[in-house]
């Protein structure tokens, strides 16, 4: 029997593998799910090596000489993520990440209260108005009334508003309490922040973590006590008139920039 | 959803976005690390080398702002430079230094940082200083046959009249075969041609060699970032010393690239010391998990812990001494 090249073809089709899954992720638009948009044209870029790569490995499939009849394993540790990708299919960053993961408290109230810091809205300005380019009109939406909220918020309180984004959660909340908040993105999933705004919504809509809506209210404020040894702090908390359940958008997260 | 599945979920969309986000950065190091091999030839590196230690080691901490390029590229290219004769401890200062002095990464800290830009001067400045010390200590370190010896089947064969082993032990095999033999045998278009074929093979070895560690180091950071509730890491404490311990240790666990983590460090302030900000960000690029299971590819175990040991205590030193001083 002829032999075969065995590892020499394995790193042939992880290549084409690979291949295959960024040209899908970028087809589909799936990889706004993984990374920010200004990073696609560095996977575009990836594609175009590796299908160099992938032709001249196809030269090396009949070289014999130098082959191992021993597979090397290493070829499913490459598969790992594109079969983990493939079979989890996930749709969605969930609150349960942002817990683990997310903003740098412990509690909802500093969270909130991160916009109303003055030199953090600095940052959160400055790019915003240098680059909307990224964000989707939804995702402009969201960022605006979170940053009238943290540098304007005289002239936002008690005006309209109409954002979308996933429910988030506390157990301290109140009845009828949650926050609308988004996931935002600098580079890639790995390194998001949740923001979000505290609403209350007063009707009997069945609120449930990581449900994606659209809510439209009026900005109004409380005073909020996040853990009991808190001091109460005045928040921004939207009085939502309606709710309506929406499927999960293609492109979920904000860019600040 | 049940816990389990939004845990699954997290899980696979940060271990695949670091592959995604990395994976370009690495195939670029692996390409400069291919035309290293093949245009640079050991006596240059040796000519360009200040001899002077203390000059080469500084003189490589600077390398970062003509030499822009993140932490997940410089590891392909220091392999190749420590294979082609760069003294360790250059090489070491010389990884250490350009993910943090790059000009990208301290824009993005200016940025990040927009009323306090005296962060970026901490960064930069103790980014080098430290990167320098390390370097330092690393050469004083007893270390000989730190490298390892690639231990996989698969390599892909270059030119095909020379065997494995030729490939393993002769570093300037390529140069030799390239440059020489082919040159006279055939014309300049098939040189070319082989040179360019040449570059093609060491690419894809590098980038098997090193692209099977960055999925490893990105499964163990995402696990990590899935499992570990960021509140349980901030019980630690937010004193003086405490709080660089849990800045360090989340730099460590979030393998995010240095190009994008001084906007999560923007949001520490105010809740931690200056100093352990500062160690978040000059720690993150140097080490992180990412990294170091890549770099488990190039050296062994007694020498990877040492260095991790060393840098890790000369981070944390320097966070003290802001910490110490600025209060």
């Amino acid at each position: 029997m002829k032999k075969v090249n065995i590892n020499a073809w394995m790193w042939f089709f992880v290549l084409i593998v690979y291949c295959v899954f960024m040209i899908h992720l970028i087809v589909s638009n799936r990889i706004l799910l993984f990374i920010h948009p200004k990073m696609i044209k560095y996977i575009a870029f990836t594609i175009i090596v590796f299908i160099i790569l992938i032709s001249r490995q196809i030269i090396q499939l009949n070289n014999i000489k130098n082959s191992s009849n021993k597979l090397d394993l290493s070829f499913l540790i490459f598969m790992l993520p594109v079969i983990l990708t493939v079979i989890v299919n996930p749709n969605q960053l969930n609150a349960k990440t942002a817990v683990n993961k997310g903003i740098n408290i412990p509690s909802v109230s500093q969270q909130l209260e991160v916009p109303d810091e003055t030199e953090k809205s600095e940052e959160l300005v400055q790019p915003i108005q240098v680059e909307v380019g990224y964000n989707t009109q939804e995702g402009k939406d969201f960022l605006d009334v979170i940053e009238g909220i943290s540098n304007d918020f005289e002239n936002v309180l008690g005006t309209k508003v109409e954002i979308s984004g996933f429910i988030f959660l506390q157990e301290d909340f109140n009845e009828g309490q949650f926050v609308i908040s988004r996931y935002m993105m600098n580079c890639c999933a790995a390194d998001v922040q949740l923001i979000g705004v505290l609403c209350k919504y007063s009707d009997d809509y069945p609120l449930v973590a990581n449900e994606w809506i659209k809510i439209s209210g009026i900005v109004d404020q409380i005073m909020y006590k996040g853990s009991s040894d808190e001091e109460e702090i005045e928040m921004a908390q939207i009085i939502v008139s309606e709710v309506e359940g929406i499927i999960i958008p293609d492109d979920q997260y904000v860019y600040p920039y | 959803m049940t816990n389990l599945t939004q845990k699954l979920d997290g899980f696979t969309i940060i271990f695949t976005s670091i592959i995604l986000e990395a994976i370009p950065f690495v195939l670029i190091g692996a390409i400069v690390s291919s035309f290293i091999q093949l245009f640079v030839s050991e006596k240059t590196i040796q000519s360009l080398l200040p001899k002077n230690k203390y000059v080469a080691i500084i003189g490589a901490s600077f390398m970062g702002i003509i030499f822009p390029v993140c932490e997940c590229a410089i590891i392909p290219i220091m392999r190749r430079l420590v294979k082609k004769g760069v003294p360790l401890d250059v090489a070491i200062t010389f990884m250490l230094s350009v993910p943090i002095l790059n000009p990208i990464v301290l824009l993005s800290t200016y940025y990040a940082f927009t009323g306090q830009p005296s962060m970026v001067l901490y960064r930069g400045i103790l980014g080098a200083f430290g990167a320098i010390i390390i370097g330092l200590i690393v050469g004083r370190l007893n270390h000989r046959n730190v490298l390892k010896i690639s231990a996989t089947n698969f390599e892909p064969s270059c030119c095909t009249n020379h065997n494995h082993e030729e490939h393993l032990d002769q570093e300037e095999h390529h140069h030799e075969c390239t440059q020489d033999t082919v040159h006279i045998r055939i014309g300049v278009n098939q040189t070319k041609r082989k040179i360019l074929s040449s570059i093609i093979d060491h690419t894809s070895h590098e980038f098997f060699e090193v692209g099977r560690f960055l999925i490893i180091g990105a499964f163990l950071s995402a696990l990590m970032q899935t499992l570990l509730p960021r509140t349980t890491l901030m019980a630690i404490g937010k004193g003086p010393i405490n709080s660089i311990i849990v800045l360090m240790l989340l730099a460590f666990v979030l393998s995010i690239c240095s190009e994008a983590d001084a906007f999560i460090a923007r949001t520490f302030v105010g809740q931690f010391t200056q100093g352990s900000i500062v160690a978040f960000l000059i720690f993150g690029p140097m080490l992180d998990i990412k990294n170091m299971i890549m770099l488990s590819a190039t050296f062994k175990a007694k020498f990877l812990l040492k260095l991790v040991t060393v840098i890790t205590i000369v981070c944390f030193l320097l966070a003290l001494m802001v910490n110490i001083i600025i209060g």
